[in-house]
């Protein structure tokens, strides 16, 4: 009998369950982690007052931001920047609202500032090979020194809008996608992993 | 082609829309000599140069901020991209 070929079970037409895919490698050479209990925020600076919302950030949460595709990220508070003046505020919480009402309240009307906690879902993706399946469904360097742990990028993973900012060196990345993509994004990850062995959890 | 995005850094044009000539962002005077004349060349006269050219790109797919990009039209050499927003009004 022929050997299954390494993408056989990730099907289009139903979502990806979790466990592991691909190649039967000892190790998972991408693992990919819903992160669940986060309440995201973002942060729209009014015209001329990112100095202002910075400011505003630091007072409230201690947390000083900059105004540059990184992350900045505190106790209690993640922010990363996403445009000029624009940052997604990333809390270990599960009230949502409630933590966009404090930073709406902090920054006043120097930003606007949105519970996005249903519309996006953030996942943790690391593994020996992650850059590798990495590169094959995002067209930005991933490498050292152009991304370094604290680096952040709006970009496209296989077409999907996404935000992605890294964690530490083993590397160890976020992955934040719309919610109704996770879909799209996951099996995109998926067949780009399964030759090194992909395992996903959705705890 | 690649565009260095101000914020973003160096990323595939894919990830831009393109407008067109950044004359858009001159608004004529409606109040000034000769407004009508400045409206028509305003709305419908493009100059298509060989050569370098001021063009609008959106980031759309990253910052999501206007950009003013000079490109070489020949060449796709690009010389220079800045934040569209004029500065008195950006961040």
């Amino acid at each position: 009998m022929a050997k299954a070929h390494f993408l056989e079970g990730i099907d289009p037409s139903t979502p990806l369950a979790a466990g592991r895919w691909g190649a039967a490698t000892a190790t998972a050479g991408v693992t990919m982690r819903r992160l669940g209990g986060l309440s995201i925020a973002s942060i729209v600076s009014a015209k001329g007052a990112a100095p202002a919302v910075i400011a505003a950030i630091e007072a409230a949460h201690g947390l000083a931001i900059v105004d540059r595709p990184e992350v900045c990220a505190g106790t209690g508070l993640c922010c990363v920047g996403t445009g000029p003046g624009k940052w997604l505020a990333v809390a270990p919480r599960d009230d949502g609202e409630a933590f966009a009402d404090g930073l709406a309240a902090a920054v006043g009307a120097a930003a606007s500032v949105n519970d996005q906690s249903d519309g996006f879902v953030i996942f943790e993706l690391a593994g020996a090979r992650i850059r590798a399946a990495l590169a094959k469904c995002l067209s930005i360097d991933l490498d050292p020194p152009a991304f370094v742990p604290g680096s952040a990028a709006a970009t496209l993973l296989a077409l999907v809008g996404v935000t992605l900012w890294q964690i530490d060196e083993a590397p160890v990345y976020h992955l934040c996608v719309g919610r109704s993509l996770t879909e799209a994004a996951t099996r995109a990850l998926a067949a780009a992993g399964a030759e090194y062995g992909f395992e996903l959890t959705l705890d | 082609m690649l565009i260095t995005c101000p914020y973003c850094g160096a990323r595939d044009a894919h990830e831009f829309t393109y407008l067109g000539d950044a004359e858009l962002i001159d608004r004529p005077d409606p109040a000034g000599p000769e407004a009508e004349a400045a409206f028509h060349a305003h709305v419908y006269l493009r100059d298509n140069p060989a050569g370098p050219h001021r063009e609008l790109w959106y980031h759309g797919s990253g910052c999501r901020q206007w950009l003013t990009v000079t490109r070489d039209t020949r060449t796709h050499a690009i010389a220079s991209v800045v934040a569209a927003a004029r500065p008195e009004v950006a961040r």
